[in-house]
């Protein structure tokens, strides 16, 4: 059942005629489909959280991939004579 | 001996469907082994379809440790499977490159170890963002920055320009551990802020789509109001510019000089 769920959700994400549907077309679209009645309603009714329980999808996702690294006193440029290049460029920004 | 073990990372776009590119798509589902990381349960059940050995990395994160921590363990992991000279692909949400340490860490590490590894670029959140709320960068130029980095380190701000700050659900967070902070860390990112725009300066709370039955989440507020908006670790915060470009007089000057010379030569 998933399997065709998730190739309805990839139709409705690739195709330019289903992506941008009024309600009522998103319904004709998804209503002869054999799919359980909780699972269309929560397609229609646009209930990601919802569908997401009813595929027993992970819900513990965590989206966060970059840290924010402080400071360190490595950071801090050194004084440098003149004519010697800039310091290396912070840990951070060689992260982001 | 010969490494004919390979990593690509490769992005999957933010939206289920559209945003894939057939390249990409095309890595997945010739790996011998997947490692995901993506925005959503749901996608990450349609990538695991394409190949049979997907391996999500959100076990990897744990509640009240530093996320650096799951972020060396998931870069672990990943070199693993190559040094056994398997074709791995690291699947991330969006654009493998951008605010992601993890591909990158990763190809790095490969590359030096002397295997072959790269980067495939997908849709980023900047893109939806960029389409969503139909603004040009271009136009007036745009900052980024991480919030928590925006606020630990001094940066100089072009207020005539936008400014982007990314994963502002978690802003000032120095654990890396919290899934969110709440409005009081807001307030002293509000007191940051309050030094380049006044505050009732309208600002945008954005997150982009991840399933096609979703609508991106577009919300005005005044700046000051932030410290009681309803935030995610996927919201951004848009700030316009709250100033007009002011010329370099000084740089005319010498151009038109410049184009004065080149007609003389003329």
């Amino acid at each position: 059942m998933n399997s065709n769920v998730l190739q309805l959700l990839q139709r409705l994400g690739e195709d330019a005629t289903l992506r941008h549907l009024a309600d009522t077309q998103l319904e004709q679209v998804v209503n002869p489909l054999n799919f359980d009645p909780a699972i269309q309603q929560a397609i229609c009714q646009h209930d990601d959280i919802k569908l997401a329980q009813l595929l027993h999808a992970n819900n513990k996702i965590v989206c966060m991939i970059l840290p924010a690294e402080e400071p360190k006193p490595d950071d801090e440029p050194a004084k440098q004579p003149e004519d010697t290049p800039e310091p290396a460029e912070p840990e951070i920004k060689r992260v982001v | 001996m010969q490494q004919t073990g390979s990593l690509v990372c490769v992005g999957t776009g933010m939206t289920l469907g559209s945003h894939i590119s057939p390249l990409s798509r095309s890595y997945i589902e010739q790996a011998d082994v997947v490692f995901l990381l993506v925005a959503d349960g749901i996608t990450e059940q349609w990538v695991g379809e394409m190949n049979n050995d997907v391996r999500s990395l959100q076990p990897y994160y744990q509640t009240g440790v530093s996320r650096m921590l799951s972020y060396q363990q998931m870069v672990a992991a990943i070199l693993s499977e190559v040094r056994l000279n398997k074709r791995v692909v690291g699947a991330f949400y969006g654009h493998p490159g951008v605010f992601a340490w993890v591909p990158h860490k990763a190809i790095a590490e490969a590359k030096a170890e002397g295997f072959a590894a790269h980067m495939e670029p997908g849709i980023s959140a900047e893109d939806c963002l960029i389409a969503d709320l139909a603004i040009d960068p271009g136009t007036y130029g745009c900052q980024h920055f991480e919030t928590s980095q925006f606020m630990f380190y001094k940066r100089c701000i072009d207020t005539a320009a936008y400014l982007i700050l990314w994963q502002v659900g978690v802003a000032g967070d120095r654990s890396l551990a919290k899934r969110g902070t709440d409005g009081r860390y807001r307030q002293l990112l509000i007191d940051l802020l309050a030094e380049y725009y006044p505050l009732n300066h309208q600002v945008i709370l954005y997150e982009a789509v991840t399933l096609p039955i979703q609508q991106p989440r577009i919300t005005t507020l005044a700046l000051a109001e932030l410290v009681n908006a309803e935030m995610d670790p996927k919201t951004t915060l848009v700030i316009p510019p709250a100033t007009k470009m002011v010329a370099n007089q000084q740089m005319l000057d010498k151009l038109a000089a410049l184009q004065a010379d080149d007609a003389n030569y003329q």
